[in-house]
């Protein structure tokens, strides 16, 4: 991945993540070894101009659940499936666009698709997706894009 | 009362808007939720808003499509609109000011620069 594009992921996931959630949220350097997530849920996100790609957001269950009492100042027995996944998307198209703005000119439109959840099947990312880790209350979630060409 | 509508296919993203309008003590405020940029359009050619803050990326009809539609009508032109995106830069918010939404927001949109563009709108 280039360090541009590294840091303009970087960026946007810790200001996405202050600013909805006041919680700190820590870059993880790469390992050897690729870590492992617990119980992840997965949104995508495609870009279709000025390139094509697809950003990806997965992030275990409870990190989620601790996001969206957070966020939306609900109780844990209020949160269903459906409030996690529609909060994953929500993230995901903030860091998206996020990413998008740093990573091009000011003056440069762009445009994104809808986000899809990720089905189990397709959890397991493949190996030319561009991959962040980040750490968040003791939990790790990964940000990555897939395409031909990156933003910057 | 005022009534306000919100568009947005995100229903995490309506809770949090309504909860700024709670916030900021518009218990009197009545709010219509739509899912959808074409929902939208049906219930403001059906009712009576005060305000619209709409979503851009949308499943149907989109926030930007939406827009057009609304400004292009005598009988809704004067229905103020502002806009939530994340894909907001000095561009984008240039081309939907200039279809005529009266504001932008750029996500991550914090509860104070909700309430602070809330506020100024609903004062106006």
């Amino acid at each position: 991945m280039s360090e541009n594009f590294d840091q303009a992921i970087q960026s946007a996931v810790v200001e996405t993540f202050e600013n909805m959630t006041f919680m700190e949220v820590l870059h993880r350097l790469q390992e050897d070894q690729e870590p492992i997530l617990l119980e992840p849920q997965g949104v995508l996100l495609p870009v279709t101009e000025p390139i094509e790609g697809v950003f990806w957001l997965f992030m275990p269950k409870n990190l989620l659940t601790v996001i969206a009492e957070n966020v939306y100042v609900m109780e844990t027995d209020e949160i269903d499936q459906q409030i996690l996944q529609d909060t994953l998307a929500e993230l995901l198209n903030t860091i998206a666009g996020k990413i998008m703005q740093e990573a091009l000119p000011e003056d440069q439109l762009f445009s994104l698709g809808l986000p899809q959840p990720v089905e189990e099947m397709q959890a397991k990312p493949d190996e030319t997706m561009q991959k962040c880790f980040f750490e968040m209350q003791e939990m790790l979630f990964l940000v990555g894009f897939t395409g031909e060409n990156t933003p910057c | 009362m005022q009534h306000i509508l919100i568009a947005d296919d995100s229903r995490t993203a309506r809770l949090f808007i309504k909860k700024c309008l709670e916030i900021i003590g518009l218990e009197e405020v009545s709010v219509t939720e739509a899912v959808n940029g074409a929902e939208a359009l049906d219930l403001i050619k059906k009712g009576a808003f005060d305000l619209l803050i709409t979503d851009l990326n949308m499943p149907e009809m989109d926030g930007q499509d939406l827009l057009r539609r609304i400004k292009a009508s005598p009988k809704t032109t004067d229905l103020p609109v502002l806009v939530i995106t994340s894909v907001g830069n000095p561009a984008k918010e240039k081309e939907l000011l200039s279809l005529g939404a009266l504001a932008v927001l750029t996500k991550p949109v914090t509860p104070a620069d909700m309430l602070d563009t809330l506020e100024d709108l609903i004062n106006e």
